[in-house]
């Protein structure tokens, strides 16, 4: 995989800053509630390493996948622990689960179409900063152990390396909502989105 | 993940969080030496960078059967086990023909196959994720997940 320099990791993670500050009004707007932001963090992690930021190979979250298509292929993941997913769950469809494996079709379109807002929103920031169409397929939603949701992601990346350079970025609000947005590029891409950089400078 | 490791009785091998990449397992059943690897794709395909020999199904089976060997195995006994492969995101209708899940199986077992080695025995597909604890000892994989029951195979 091409390196990085800490300049360009840095325009990165304010790239991504940013598509998270569109992704949190979106949230917020849905929900009603107050969210707030971390800045992004840009890394090359090793595969195995990768679960690890949503608390370990089996720790359950519920994962909304979306591809990425246009002028950069990436994958983008919105991942929330069991106890945000029934929290969105209430705000969508009051009273809300007592637990998730009670989630039927609606509940489970609903939190896609979540996860499809939340993503479209910090994609079409992205798009904006770069330059870059970037188009999302639809969400597909699997509710699983991380180690085994992240690895079809990781599996695609498989065949050109072993390691991954994943922004993340947290959105939470008080007391149990709490989401994490990865956004993977695939490393053929990562080259497009350096010019892309070069040529729309973040300042 | 993308690794394998061979040892001998007793020792446990364990891979947790288990989607679609697919756990081969092979057991020299008299000597008791267990060989776990974390698959990640059926094979290596050309022009791209080489990864280590138990990312593919193909290079994996072969570096496990050279190791086993090598540490005095027979190959005359022995056994595997394929597990893993599911299908993550099936709650959308996919339009591709094999899944990535269904591909590492499909090349695990042909793997298998092509070097003669029996399959005795398999936990594959479904769309749940798995966590397999393989003990050297007796030569089964316990796997537990969070949808199903505990399984021996």
């Amino acid at each position: 995989m091409e390196s990085l320099s800490q300049r360009e990791l840095d325009q990165l993670r304010r790239i991504s800053t940013t598509g998270a500050r569109e992704a949190e009004r979106a949230l917020r707007q849905m929900t009603g509630l107050e969210m707030r932001l971390d800045v992004s963090r840009v890394q090359t992690l090793a595969f195995p390493d990768v679960p690890g930021l949503l608390g370990g190979d089996e720790a359950q979250v519920v994962g909304i996948h979306l591809r990425v298509y246009g002028e950069c292929r990436a994958n983008i993941l919105l991942a929330l622990p069991p106890r945000a997913a029934l929290s969105v769950l209430a705000l969508l469809f009051p009273p809300g689960l007592k637990g998730l494996d009670e989630m039927g079709e609606m509940e489970i379109s609903g939190l896609m179409e979540m996860g499809n807002i939340v993503t479209c929103a910090y994609l079409n920031a992205m798009s904006a900063a770069l330059g870059m169409s970037l188009i999302p397929s639809v969400p597909m939603l699997a509710n699983d152990m991380a180690g085994a949701v992240v690895d079809v992601l990781l599996i695609e990346l498989g065949q050109r390396g072993d390691a991954a350079l994943v922004v993340q970025t947290e959105i939470s609000s008080a007391p149990h909502l709490r989401g994490q947005i990865l956004m993977m590029p695939d490393p053929a891409s990562v080259p497009r989105i350096l010019e892309a950089l070069r040529e729309h400078p973040v300042v | 993940m993308g690794e394998f490791l061979v040892r001998e009785a007793p020792a446990r091998l364990a891979i947790y969080g288990l989607g679609s990449c697919v756990a081969i397992f092979i057991y020299e059943t008299e000597r008791r030496f267990a060989a776990l690897a974390h698959v990640l794709l059926p094979a290596h395909a050309q022009g791209m960078p080489r990864g280590p020999a138990g990312k593919y199904a193909d290079t994996a089976v072969a570096a496990i059967l050279g190791d086993i060997l090598e540490l005095g195995g027979s190959r005359e006994r022995l056994v595997a086990k394929v597990a893993g492969g599911a299908h993550m995101f099936a709650a959308t209708p996919s339009a591709e023909r094999e899944t990535l899940g269904e591909r590492n199986i499909r090349a695990a077992l042909e793997s298998l196959g092509r070097n003669g080695v029996e399959i005795a025995g398999m936990d594959i597909g479904g769309s749940y994720g798995r966590t397999i604890v393989a003990d050297a000892a007796t030569g089964m994989l316990r796997i537990t997940s969070l949808k199903r029951e505990l399984k021996q195979i």
